[in-house]
């Protein structure tokens, strides 16, 4: 066993060495002549003097820049710092100026701040006026906020209402650019006046903050009650729905997989009552949603009223076949299976598994989650998003909206370099659905691109 | 399709990851990673990359 060694260093064997490597260089020194020897002697003492007379002329320098890099690093810094400091006291006097013009009589400004040991009862007074004034001002915003919203939509209904009815309406003016939606038909042109292009720079679509804007104007009850009357709606309601537990129950089995006895005696899924008036109200809005689907392609029942939803969607291309992987003739392209009788194909297994994964998710109440992958025309990008094999809309979370860049106008060049330089870091990031908008910027590394639900 | 999945008690999620000018090979290979480990159904759209023989649309899991 050879001795142990640091760092796998055989010390045995380098101090066996060591004899060896000394005569190496007695013999070397020794083999060299008295004239040599003087001569490397005396250029060794030349060197070591020039050296003290001049000095090492780079490692000094070296650290002088480094030094001169520090000093301005802490100097930055210390900048920095103090215009941060700066910009956070400036906004407490503002926070304290606003209080004391609140809460302080007029002519004693600051005065309740002056006194350091206030009684108990002004305490509370000052307490309660300000809680007073933080609830109105709530109230105020709210308000605000729901009369923008409701503004907001009648515009658009106006705008609506004015472009299809152009000839009862000629004077009155078009509802352009309202603080928050800004539809592409809203986008000024070249042909458009110099006012029309000065207004969208006015009302220029603020900064995207965490909420979800419908791109399209809202249906209002009277076209959703017509809509209902014409295609069904959902009528099942649960008597007992607030008997019914209120927790995931199913998220303490390893993939929600909870056995049938586990479910607890009020939840619904057990319970037969419910579950004979669930089942054909969701096979009639399953129903529903093909009719839809057949309907944006003029194939509803309206359309065809002689033929029956199978007939229907057997007759279209929307059927997928299903292939036998080992028995079909490899030789027969896969492409005749799309065209004007079908939509694609798929095998056995996997609409097997699809079943099971939507009786899963149903019963279980879990997640859907689809993925499309695929070209560009997929994916929608040379129609700017506009028609997509997978209709998403992007929902992204709260640490992602701080990221989010408004890419417009003269901005553009700057905001995409910064949007290059995100993605350095590790962002990825993915233009959808509007033009000129990076609205999906993602973090994680298992779902690198736009992140949608 | 969020709507009606939601009536019926189930979180649909759907991604819309398609490429420019990619075909299924340089996506493949990492699949299980771009796509998503957990996802319950992949739909493929490969008419303009694959063209000459395979025309799919759910990919079988």
């Amino acid at each position: 066993m050879p001795p142990a060694s640091n760092n796998g260093v055989d010390k045995a064997k380098a101090k066996a060495k060591a004899p060896q490597l000394l005569a190496l260089v007695k013999r070397d020194v020794s083999s060299l002549s008295d004239v040599d020897l003087n001569r490397l002697m005396e250029e060794a003492k030349q060197e070591a003097s020039r050296r003290k007379r001049v000095g090492y002329p780079t490692l000094p320098q070296s650290g002088t820049n480094a030094r001169s890099r520090w000093v301005g690093a802490i100097a930055f810094l210390a900048v920095v710092c103090f215009l941060l400091f700066k910009a956070e006291t400036s906004e407490i006097d503002t926070d304290i100026a606003e209080k004391e013009a609140k809460i302080a009589p007029p002519g004693q400004k600051g005065a309740w701040l002056g006194d350091p040991t206030p009684n108990e009862d002004e305490k509370k007074k000052v307490s309660e006026e300000e809680n007073k004034n933080v609830e109105e001002a709530k109230n105020n915003a709210a308000d605000r906020e729901a009369e923008d919203k409701q503004q907001k939509a009648l515009e658009w209904v106006e705008g609506a209402k004015q472009k299809d009815n152009p000839v009862d309406q000629p004077t009155a003016p078009v509802a352009f650019l309202s603080s928050s939606f800004v539809s592409l038909d809203d986008l000024p042109t070249k042909a458009d006046d110099a006012a029309k292009s000065t207004a969208f720079k006015a009302n220029r679509r603020p900064q995207i903050k965490y909420h979800y804007e419908p791109r399209s104007p809202l249906t209002d009850a009277a076209t959703k009650e017509e809509l209902a009357k014409k295609w069904g709606s959902w009528t099942l309601i649960d008597p007992k729905s607030s008997a019914r537990p209120k927790d995931d129950f199913p998220s303490q089995f390893p993939n929600r997989d909870i056995s049938w006895n586990m479910f607890p005696p009020n939840a619904w899924q057990t319970d037969q009552d419910y579950l004979s008036n669930f089942l054909p109200e969701a096979t009639s809005l399953v129903e529903r949603a093909m009719e839809a689907m057949l309907g944006e392609y003029g194939w509803s029942k309206f359309d065809l009223p002689d033929k029956t939803l199978e007939e229907r969607v057997n007759s279209g291309s929307f059927m997928v076949a299903i292939l036998n992987m080992t028995t079909d003739n490899p030789a027969v392209g896969r492409g005749s299976y799309v065209g004007e009788n079908l939509g694609g194909w798929m095998t056995q297994r996997f609409f097997d598994g699809l079943k099971r994964r939507l009786m899963h998710a149903l019963i279980t109440e879990d997640t859907m989650t689809l993925a499309m992958g695929g070209h560009s025309a997929a994916a929608g990008n040379s129609l700017l998003f506009f028609s997509v094999g997978l209709v998403s809309f992007c929902r992204p979370p709260p640490h992602c909206a701080l990221f989010w860049l408004q890419v417009t106008g003269a901005s553009r060049l700057s905001s995409l370099l910064a949007v290059f330089a995100l993605e350095l870091f590790g962002c990825v990031v993915r233009l959808l659905t509007e033009p000129f908008f990076v609205v999906g910027i993602i973090f994680n590394s298992r779902t690198p691109f736009n992140f949608t639900e | 399709m969020e709507p009606v999945f939601a009536r019926l008690g189930v979180k649909l999620v759907s991604h819309n990851f398609g490429y420019g000018g990619l075909g299924t090979a340089q996506n493949a290979l990492a699949a299980g990673d771009l796509y998503g480990k957990e996802i319950d159904m992949l739909l493929w759209d490969t008419q303009m990359t694959e063209k000459c023989v395979a025309i799919s649309f759910p990919s079988p899991l």
